[in-house]
């Protein structure tokens, strides 16, 4: 920083952001841009909004799991985070030590485990079995909900970390002003601690969504013959059929697609919060 | 003039040169073989690799991929051609070589006494591994005095039922489905080249569908599902049986209506190492001695006919060209699926969706 002078800077940080957007440059615009070269032949795009086009189909299945992904994994991880902002010391290390470990396990072998659990064979069937609740192994693995289970696992932690980091720094005399001023412990929660924390769950929801959107090697191993995802679909292309174009294609219709929706529901919970986001301390 | 460098200095260069100096002085580039890893990959290093590197200097730097065709392209693409040796298999070479991206082999060098049988020596790619598709199951889940003999089975829930699994890709199982409609082997092709032929194999595959559990994309799945018993029957690469059956698992593979490939390695064009990439081909794949080596660690034939002079009839039994078994099944048809695989893919895709 010794190239530019104080004067500069103090005027006008946003010079700090220039190493992190060269990297996004080269890492991510150009290659972006090589891709959508593959990605212009129109009749590829009318092809995909015709009826009955099948990527379409997968395409909506994809969009739909990842809201239902990202919308459990942050009603799950609320809760947690809030805990976490309510435990101290030996307690709250550990709790943190629980959540953090598995995000340092493949998601390979974290996948693995759950075909283990949820088998016919498995853990769940087991302990099924042995308590008679049912006579015949029941069929959890290569399910929809195998699925949702295995990619909540695996999402989770993130969620709650991003959670926690928003929630640690709200100050607790808030919520105390709002009881001492009348407000049940219910209209404290939902019109001052929630609403301060809407941010960090809208953020942790949009990087949920947004992971969700890519997963392949999760669906493919525990999932069912119903649970073929767009990502599944544009490695075969890319890797077996070679259909570049076709590839190339899907994955902008993913990207715009994802970003529109993102951007909707954005503003959409905004709008829903505007009454207690708005006045007092943001 | 004063010496810029003291005498201690000199004298360690001069040290450090002559460590160096055997190495350099062969100029020995290494030979990048690609492969599909695993087991395979390791078999290779130590059967061919390591002797290969002791006899003649050059060192073979093994490397694991996914894919094959679209990683030779992409490095054609933009002219960074990191394998010396890649793996191609069936429609993989004929794509290839139209579209130049691989290397003619120079078969007086590597085979000048013909030793390698016919199908093995193609223009750009030698046939390194015949594999087989088939059917393993678990033999402890087929009903009481039922013998399983093959795909009529396999699509008969009623007689013979149990969560089955199959690849999810139309390659293969449409012949599979034809030979379970009565079918022969050996007139699958004929039959699937016509419209109508098409429509009887999806068709066929339609009363199947419901009763698949999972549509497997990665070659360990079968074997993981069927130790767990999570399926009872599945296609499999026949390779991966015995490591199972060694395990203690039921399992057998039936070799009836199963579908005999081609694994082959070719030298994509501008390979930095064409001269060690040949040496290295020949070193491995047109040594009986070597081959009958491999197969005793992996059920693979080859294509060198001598090989079986070296192998006890126990690990020749297991091998898919073995007189026992190469008459139950049929030959892949690699030309069928270059001109078709666009288009039965994208029936294949709506297919999996009705």
């Amino acid at each position: 920083m010794g190239l530019m002078p104080p004067s500069l800077l103090r005027r006008s940080p946003v010079w700090l952001l220039v190493p992190a957007l060269l990297f996004m440059a080269v890492g991510f615009v150009i290659p972006l841009g090589e891709v959508a070269q593959w990605a212009t032949t129109l009749d590829l795009y009318t092809q995909f909004f015709l009826p009955g086009d099948p990527y379409r189909h997968i395409m909506i299945d994809t969009f739909t799991l990842s809201v239902g992904v990202a919308l459990l994994t942050v009603t799950l991880a609320y809760p947690v985070a809030y805990y976490l902002t309510r435990t101290r010391g030996v307690s709250q290390k550990l709790l943190l030590i629980a959540i953090l470990t598995p995000l340092w396990v493949s998601v390979l072998i974290r996948t693995y485990g759950w075909i283990v659990v949820l088998g016919r064979t498995g853990v769940v069937n087991t302990f099924l079995l042995a308590i008679n609740a049912t006579d015949q192994p029941v069929q959890l693995l290569y399910t929809r909900f195998a699925v949702y289970v295995a990619m909540i696992q695996v999402l989770l932690p993130i969620a709650v970390l991003m959670l926690y980091s928003a929630m640690a720094s709200i100050n607790d005399t808030f919520v105390k002003a709002a009881r001492s001023l009348g407000a049940s412990p219910v209209n404290a929660f939902r019109h001052v601690f929630f609403p301060m924390t809407a941010n960090a769950v809208i953020a942790s929801g949009i990087l949920v969504f947004v992971l969700s959107l890519g997963f392949f090697i999760t669906p493919a191993l525990v999932g069912g013959p119903n649970d073929v995802l767009i990502s599944n679909v544009i490695q075969t292309q890319v890797n077996e059929t070679m259909d570049w174009e076709l590839a190339a294609t899907l994955s902008v219709i993913l990207l715009v697609g994802g970003g529109l929706l993102v951007a909707v529901l954005v503003a959409f919970v905004r709008k829903a919060l505007q009454a207690d986001l708005s006045g007092g301390v943001k | 003039m004063k010496l810029k460098f003291s005498s201690r200095q000199l004298s360690c260069g001069f040290i450090v040169a002559m460590a160096i100096a055997p190495g350099a002085a062969k100029a020995n580039d290494p030979v990048v073989f690609a492969s599909y890893g695993g087991v395979w990959a390791d078999t290779i290093k130590e059967v061919c690799g390591v002797p290969f590197e002791k006899e003649t200097g050059i060192p073979v730097h093994t490397v694991a991929t996914d894919n094959s065709i679209a990683q030779i392209r992409i490095q054609q693409m933009t002219k960074n051609v990191q394998w010396d040796i890649a793996p191609t298999e069936g429609d993989a070479v004929i794509i290839a070589t139209e579209n130049d991206w691989l290397e003619p082999l120079d078969w007086d060098y590597i085979d000048p006494e013909k030793k390698i049988a016919d199908v093995g020596r193609m223009p750009t790619a030698i046939g390194a591994v015949a594999y087989s598709v088939a059917i393993a199951y678990r033999t402890d889940k087929v009903p009481e005095g039922k013998t399983f003999t093959g795909w009529k089975d396999f699509w008969n829930v009623k007689e013979f039922p149990g969560p089955r699994s199959l690849r999810n890709t139309p390659v293969e199982n449409l012949e599979f489905a034809l030979i379970a409609d009565g079918v022969a082997p050996a007139q699958v092709y004929d039959v699937l080249d016509t419209k109508e032929g098409m429509d009887r194999a999806f068709k066929k595959m339609d009363e199947i569908k419901e009763h698949i559990t999972v549509w497997w994309s990665s070659g360990q799945q079968p074997p993981q599902m069927l130790a767990t018993g999570n399926v009872y029957y599945a296609t499999t690469f026949n390779g991966r049986v015995s490591p199972l059956q060694a395990e203690g698992v039921p399992v057998d593979i039936s070799w009836n209506g199963a579908a005999i490939e081609m694994s082959n390695y070719s030298i994509p064009r501008h390979a930095k190492n064409k001269e060690g990439a040949l040496k290295f081909i020949k070193f491995c794949w047109n040594d009986p001695k070597r081959l009958a080596e491999i197969a005793k660690k992996l059920p693979y034939s080859s294509f060198n006919n001598e090989m079986y002079q070296y192998l006890d009839d126990e690990y020749a039994r297991k091998l898919p060209t073995h007189p026992q078994n190469v008459d139950k099944q049929f030959n892949y048809n690699a030309e069928f699926w270059a001109k078709n695989r666009k288009q039965v893919q994208a029936r294949w895709d709506r297919w999996r969706l009705q």
